[in-house]
């Protein structure tokens, strides 16, 4: 499974993007992550799974789904800021689920 | 509360910033902007270690090795609207799904026609030079840089829609038949943009660069001046404040006056004069101190809290804090849509821009002369930017007063959630019995 984060520059989900890593390493996954800011996301879409954006540019996801044709989802408030691993790979098999 | 987050004001605000964040031109320009941080980096890499070798008295300007070393800083930031308006116009064709190269290219060679055009000139002792003035390819000419920018990527775009390009026959091979599209437009670009440079020097005497510098210096006056900044911080934080990444928006504002008169300061310097203040420079205070917001006073006074979400959040962004990161502090505490945090964070970068301002009036604080568009660790682009240790002590003086501003609302705040803990805890227990 690959996974596109996607917040402003491309910063502070990458703090993000390490913790999943580490969880689904630990959890022995399948498992593949990459975060871009929305200047360069378009470069790299094609080859995800899913696109999860960051809540600050949480106005973009109509957006993206409409030029992508991904699954999208926006991360929530705090699972965000605490890096919670387990709820968003829950989000990510929920927005695959659709 | 949630009826004041609710009200027409907070999602008119909020409509208005998702409309500027999904602009692709607003995009383009902050898009372009930061594509040339490396070069940026580099200019002032070169300059700090000038700067350090001067102070350390080794070299002056009248030295062979201060020329030498200030060469690749004339050939990055000196050269900044150049690389601008390759950039802009790459980010702005990449997103209207045109051929990014090929408009990148006639960007930069138009804004070298109106902003450099060069002149050969006869040297003593026979033999000529052909010579391009760089004058405004330094930051002066970044306004210029980015309407070319702009305006040859939508002309090009504009002819394409209208099928205005040479279509050579199918048996000619794709590459070649993508080059010869771009020539009819790249035409019509160089005949409207020199036709309006050669218009404007025959008119008003000055090139077209200083001429859009000067024209938009009038309404950009109100807008860069103590107040202005103050007005264009407070509706950044506001966005914040729903969520939306206001930053970006100040940046968009603020950031080529900024260029302009660091730049400008740079010159000073060079030419061994003091840098001067500007209130532009209070532009950074929004988010000096751990992020947008100031928000590293908030995270050291919940570091030991009682309330256990608060702990939680501000050990979780203590570290990206330090490195002036704070969305896990805007959305872990939270912050957005949540008045009593959000009235501090609005409140703090303006009174500590204020105490800048006084800072910078009295002398006590060096005005900034190299420009440093990296995110740097607390106190550090403060003290790089400047070489005054002074700088940095003050910044961190500010995080202290920082904590006074934020005090009596995280209390508020603290003891909320401290309740609403007890009683959940209390809850759980009693739903365990049962």
């Amino acid at each position: 499974m690959k996974v596109l984060l996607i917040c402003a520059g491309g910063m502070s989900t990458s703090i993000l993007m390490k913790k999943l890593k580490t969880y689904a390493k630990e959890q022995e996954m399948d498992f593949d992550v990459i975060a871009k800011g929305l200047g360069d996301y378009v470069d790299v879409f094609t080859e995800y799974d899913v696109l999860l954006l960051g809540p600050q540019v949480s106005y973009k996801c109509n957006d993206i789904r409409n030029i992508t044709q991904k699954p999208v989802a926006v991360i929530p408030q705090l699972d965000y800021a605490l890096g919670k691993a387990d709820n968003i790979f829950k989000l990510i098999s929920e927005v695959m689920a659709q | 509360m949630d009826k004041l987050m609710n009200s027409k004001f907070f999602t008119g605000i909020q409509n208005l910033g998702g409309k500027m964040g999904n602009n692709k031109y607003l995009q383009a320009i902050s898009g372009g902007l930061m594509g040339t941080m490396a070069i940026t980096m580099i200019g002032a890499v070169m300059m700090i270690l000038t700067s350090i070798l001067q102070m350390l008295k080794l070299i002056t300007p009248a030295s062979q090795i201060y020329s030498t070393l200030m060469m690749p800083y004339n050939m990055t930031m000196g050269m900044i609207s150049l690389y601008t308006s390759f950039t802009i116009a790459y980010v702005l064709a990449r997103s209207l799904k045109i051929n990014p190269l090929a408009n990148a290219i006639v960007s930069a060679s138009i804004f070298l026609m109106v902003a450099a055009p060069s002149t050969s000139y006869k040297l003593e002792g026979g033999g000529g030079i052909s010579a391009i003035p760089t004058s405004n390819l330094s930051a002066v000419g970044l306004f210029t840089a980015i309407l070319v920018a702009l305006l040859s990527v939508r002309i090009t775009k504009f002819c394409l829609d209208k099928k205005i390009v040479i279509h050579l026959p199918d048996s000619v091979p794709g590459f070649l038949g993508e080059a010869f599209k771009s020539i009819l437009p790249f035409a019509i670009n160089t005949i409207l943009f020199l036709g309006v440079s050669i218009a404007v020097n025959n008119f008003t005497g000055m090139s077209l660069p200083i001429a859009i510098t000067t024209l938009l210096s009038y309404p950009l006056q109100g807008l860069t001046s103590f107040w202005g900044i103050l007005l264009v911080t407070v509706f950044a934080l506001l966005l914040w404040a729903v969520g939306i990444h206001g930053s970006m928006l100040a940046y968009l504002v603020l950031m080529v006056p900024y260029m302009q008169v660091i730049t400008a300061n740079a010159d000073l310097v060079a030419a061994g004069n003091d840098p001067v203040y500007n209130p532009l420079l209070l532009r950074t205070v929004i988010g000096i101190l751990g992020g947008t917001g100031n928000t590293l006073a908030l995270i050291i006074l919940t570091l030991r809290s009682k309330s256990s979400q608060l702990k939680a959040v501000s050990r979780a962004s203590f570290i990206p804090g330090l490195f002036n990161i704070n969305e896990p502090a805007i959305f872990g505490f939270p912050i957005t849509y949540n008045p009593i945090l959000a009235i501090p964070f609005i409140l703090n970068p303006l009174i500590l821009m204020v105490l800048y301002h006084i800072g910078y009036a009295i002398g006590l604080l060096t005005p900034p002369y190299i420009l440093i568009q990296t995110p740097l660790p607390v106190g550090l682009l403060s003290f790089f930017s400047t070489m005054s240790p002074i700088n940095l002590i003050w910044d961190i003086a500010m995080i202290f007063v920082g904590m006074i501003i934020w005090y009596p609302f995280v209390k508020t705040y603290e003891k909320q959630l401290i309740d609403k803990e007890k009683t959940e805890n209390k809850q759980e227990l009693e739903g365990a019995r049962i």
